[in-house]
């Protein structure tokens, strides 16, 4: 299997969360929320692209509307190897993060 | 509604390495829209161009990352290409390798030649003067004639004789002749050679004094410092060191070892004569026009120079025009020219191949193309790859041809007599021309697979639905045509230009000059020359010993004549030369009226001899015994000589006036000797001059050699002409055999099935030469007429020229046809005798 970046994980998540209304906007304001951070769009795009070249994603286009100034929108979602490579990435993480709650919460002046 | 900004959408659009650009810059617009109508359109703006900052050095970065990936991609598949093709893959390296190595030599001696005498500061005003009347233009002015201008022109506001002798120099007790030039003392502000030691301004602040080259210094007084020594010029006088310079640069015009005052060795009066002997520099003042001043200046000679007959102009002479503008005959620029275009010849040759043999081998891979095509690549891709892989040949190829030209160089610069290095800080343009080579085959090359294959549909490809591309057929056959006149216009020049060169050599000059020694004499020699005369021709290994001013091949002095029917104020001038007895009977030459001199007419010391050109200009019937006059001595024709060529073959046969004039100095002695024994002979005379005068140095060259000189450039063009037609010749063939190859590849089935049905090996060959030959036979027809063309004239630049026959055409078109008829049945005799099972069975 492979591994994800973690940005590439949470754009998957993002998209399995977003189901139907996965498209470029939702997934950066979704990444946006989860990290509380001010990241930029074209951010979002390389994963996107990335994942879409693995195959982990695939694409359908929406229709344009002139609030785009005329560009349609991209729609993303998991293939069935997306959808595999995220569980096997989630039980990685679940490996990798057991017990480290007990770890941190004993470390003293932190 | 708030209109999005346009400068960051334009940025986006423009940076954006994403598959999906469209997509993301619809997203940008309605974050940017949304944003405008809850934050305000001041905060929305700030937004996007935040974004646009942000995104911008992430999508170059990225698509840079991504070309280096790709590029490393196509280069392994062009070197795999390669690698599968080795042989076309040599033939197309190594031919424009070849060809471009030839280029570069041939730009590189070009450059040389165009970049004489441009070291000087004041290389625009300097001038040299030229000297013209009916009978052709020469560089030799009057002495007095420099400081004459000087007083009565303005613009002219120096000027100096240049006139370089071989002069015998004395340091302590050893000797060396010496090529010294001879000069007036502001020379050394006119002409910037860059001193060493010493002010070139004061040097000649003291009329004794001598300026050293830096070589000249070092073999005289060796580490010591040579400032205030002393040398003894000519036996006679001596002259302190105050002055030395660098080298004289080889891309000099005029070369020299030592400089100093002529009155040394003329004396003071000869310089206020209007004798011609050597020639001048004039400087102009700072904006002078040269063509006003020029013609300024024309008529001066007459006004100085009353009493003559002949129409004397002089001209200026452009320092920087003196290596390639000859005064008479073919200006040597014309090498320059010839060597360009044989340059662009070769190189165009080269790359015509490539390209060529690039196309025919592209044609291979069309199911290449459609294969990629089907697994997805864009048309893009496969123009990258085709492009990258013609590139990589081509680089491959410049860079062979930088090895080669490194390899080549040391040859070549013994070939053409110069010391030229591949450099390309001086000439930068070089590199230029090496990257545009690269592109321009790379792109050239590259074009056929890159953009007309990579336009069809991959069925179309597969199924072998694009035809068989007629009008690349014609493009092909025409570059081979062109390919192949240039061949043989080139083999068609070198003939003539060797036939011109032979027939200089070989062309009975009127006089003998094989095995004939001249002896440069100084005036202690000259003063025994009767008693050397007499001990030489003791000798058995020499027939015949002679005197003369100058030698038969260099008759340059003139001076004012006049004969009966002509009084003194109707002069004429003519060279004339002063001979001892013998002079006609060494070199061989024949009385066409009258006798030579002789010791049994004591009267003869005051006859003249002439030369038939001169018998012309007398207009006398019967020339022998009519009074003639020179130097107001009056005395008799004795005898007409045959004329013969004394100045180069470039120039017409000029009037000659030979006479016995005792008290004036032989220059030159001459001896014919026995070729067998010739380095004995020359210990004899030398032992023999040493004997009657211990201060002399031989100095002596063989008359044969000295004629060969006056053609060097002709002699070095034959020689440099032979090497690079034999390679543009090579280069052809290449050509044509990869494209042979290449054509045989294709038609094996055909051929194998011709063979079954019973073909034989002959019959197979002509079928796949037919074509080339034909092609071949086109070529000729083209260049016979443009090599007529430019050969004629070339060869009418030579006042005695050979004819250029008919035969030569056909002679090297049959060569030429012979060539390619052994390149291409080489090839296609391999697919005649090829066994037709191996290329039938796979079907």
């Amino acid at each position: 299997m492979e591994l994800l970046t973690k940005l590439e994980e949470l754009v998957l998540i993002a998209v399995l969360k977003l189901k139907d209304e996965a498209y470029g906007i939702a997934i950066y304001k979704f990444i946006m929320d989860i990290t509380g951070k001010d990241v930029s769009v074209s951010s979002v795009y390389f994963p996107l692209e990335r994942l879409v070249r693995k195959g982990l994603l695939r694409t359908s286009k929406g229709d344009p509307t002139p609030k785009r100034g005329g560009m349609s929108k991209r729609y993303y979602a998991l293939t069935g190897p997306g959808i595999k490579a995220l569980r096997e990435n989630r039980s990685v993480s679940q490996a990798a993060w057991e017990g480290v709650t007990e770890l941190l919460k004993n470390i003293p002046g932190v | 509604m708030l209109h999005p900004p346009k400068v960051p959408r334009f940025l986006l659009r423009l940076f954006s390495s994403l598959e999906s650009s469209d997509a993301y810059i619809g997203d940008i617009e309605e974050i940017f829209a949304e944003r405008a109508a809850y934050q305000g359109s001041q905060k929305a703006l700030c937004w996007y161009w935040r974004e646009a900052v942000k995104a911008i050095p992430r999508f170059m970065a990225n698509s840079i990352r991504w070309r280096i990936i790709m590029f490393r991609n196509y280069i392994k598949i062009a070197i795999r290409n390669i690698q599968k093709h080795k042989g076309y893959s040599m033939i197309n390296i190594v031919g424009l390798a070849v060809g471009m190595a030839c280029c570069l030599l041939i730009l590189l001696w070009v450059f040389d030649e165009l970049g004489y005498d441009r070291f000087h500061e004041n290389l625009d005003r300097l001038h040299r003067i030229v000297i013209s009347s009916e009978r052709g233009n020469t560089a030799s002015s009057p002495w007095a004639l420099v400081p004459a201008l000087k007083r009565d022109y303005p613009e002219i506001v120096m000027g100096s004789w240049y006139s370089p002798r071989t002069i015998l120099m004395k340091v302590e007790d050893r000797m060396y002749n010496e090529t010294c030039a001879l000069v007036a003392p502001e020379f050394l502000e006119m002409f910037t050679f860059p001193f060493i030691q010493g002010d070139p301004k004061t040097a000649f602040a003291n009329r004794h004094s001598i300026v050293l080259t830096e070589k000249t210094a070092h073999k005289y007084f060796g580490s010591e410092d040579p400032i205030g020594k002393t040398v003894q010029f000519n036996g006679s006088v001596d002259l302190t060191v105050t002055g030395v310079m660098k080298n004289v640069p080889a891309s000099s015009h005029i070369q020299f070892d030592c400089l100093t005052h002529p009155s040394f060795l003329y004396g003071e009066d000869r310089l206020k004569t209007w004798s011609r002997d050597c020639p001048s520099y004039v400087m102009l003042s700072p904006g002078a026009d040269p063509e006003f001043v020029g013609e300024k200046i024309s008529g001066a000679l007459i006004k100085y120079y009353r009493d003559t007959n002949t129409e004397y102009l002089i001209g200026l002479q452009p320092l920087k025009k003196i290596h390639l503008y000859a005064i008479n005959g073919t200006d040597p620029i014309a090498y320059v020219y010839v060597f360009s275009i044989i340059a662009v010849i070769v190189l165009l040759i080269a790359c015509i191949n490539f390209t060529n043999l690039a196309m025919a081998r592209s044609f291979n891979r069309s199911k290449e193309v459609g294969m990629r095509k089907v697994v997805g690549a864009s048309r893009a891709n496969i123009i990258r790859q085709f492009f990258g892989e013609s590139f990589l040949l081509s680089s491959i190829a410049i860079l062979i041809s930088l090895i080669l030209v490194r390899l080549v160089l040391p040859a070549f610069n013994s070939l053409a007599q110069k010391d030229l290095a591949l450099n390309f800080i001086n000439h930068p343009i070089l590199l230029v021309l090496l990257l545009s080579i690269t592109l321009v085959t790379g792109l050239a090359a590259g074009s056929y697979p890159a953009l007309y294959l990579s336009s069809f549909q991959p069925v179309a490809i597969m199924k072998d639905l694009t035809g068989k591309g007629r009008k690349r057929q014609t493009i092909k056959k025409l570059l081979i045509v062109f390919q192949f006149s240039a061949a043989i216009i080139l083999i068609i020049s070198t003939t003539i230009i060797f036939r011109q060169m032979s027939f200089i050599q070989n062309r009975d000059l009127g006089f003998d000059r094989e095995q004939i020694v001249a002896v440069r004499t100084n005036r202690a020699v000259r003063s025994k020359y009767v008693m050397i005369k007499e001990r030489l021709i003791q000798n058995r290994d020499i027939s015949n010993v002679t005197a003369a001013s100058s030698i038969p091949l260099d008759v340059g002095n003139n001076n004012p004549v006049y004969w009966e029917g002509r009084g003194p104020d109707q002069y004429e001038t003519i060279n004339f030369v002063c001979v001892d007895y013998d002079y006609f009977e060494t070199f061989g030459m024949t009385m066409s009226h009258g006798r030579s001199f002789s010791r049994e007419f004591p009267t003869d010391t005051g006859n003249y001899i002439i030369n038939e050109t001169a018998l012309e200009m007398t207009g006398y019937e019967d020339p022998i015994g009519r009074m003639f006059s020179m130097w107001e001595q009056e005395g008799e024709i004795i005898g007409v000589v045959k004329d013969f060529h004394g100045t180069s073959l470039h120039n017409e046969i000029r009037p000659i006036v030979f006479l016995l004039y005792k008290n004036l100095p032989y220059f030159y002695l001459f001896a014919k000797i026995d070729s067998r024994k010739i380095p004995e002979t020359i210990g004899f005379i030398e032992s023999t001059i040493k004997q009657a005068s211990p201060d002399y140095l031989l100095d002596y060259f063989f008359l044969d050699e000295y004629f060969n000189r006056q053609y060097w450039r002709e002699i070095r063009l034959k020689e440099l002409l032979k090497y690079f037609t034999v390679l543009a010749v090579f280069v052809s063939c290449l050509g044509m055999l990869g494209l042979v190859s290449f054509m045989a590849e294709q038609r094996t089935k055909e051929v194998a099935i011709r063979k079954v049905l019973g073909a034989r090996n002959a019959n197979i060959v002509g079928i796949l030469s037919r074509e080339f030959l034909i092609l071949a036979g086109i070529a000729n027809l083209l260049a016979w007429p443009v090599s007529y063309h430019f050969l004629n004239k070339w060869i009418s630049g030579f006042a005695f020229h050979t004819n250029i026959g008919w035969w030569v055409f056909v002679l090297s078109g049959a060569v030429a046809l012979i060539i390619a008829f052994c390149t291409v049945s080489f090839r296609s005799l391999r697919a005649a005798v090829a066994d037709p099972v191996d290329s039938l069975r796979y079907e």
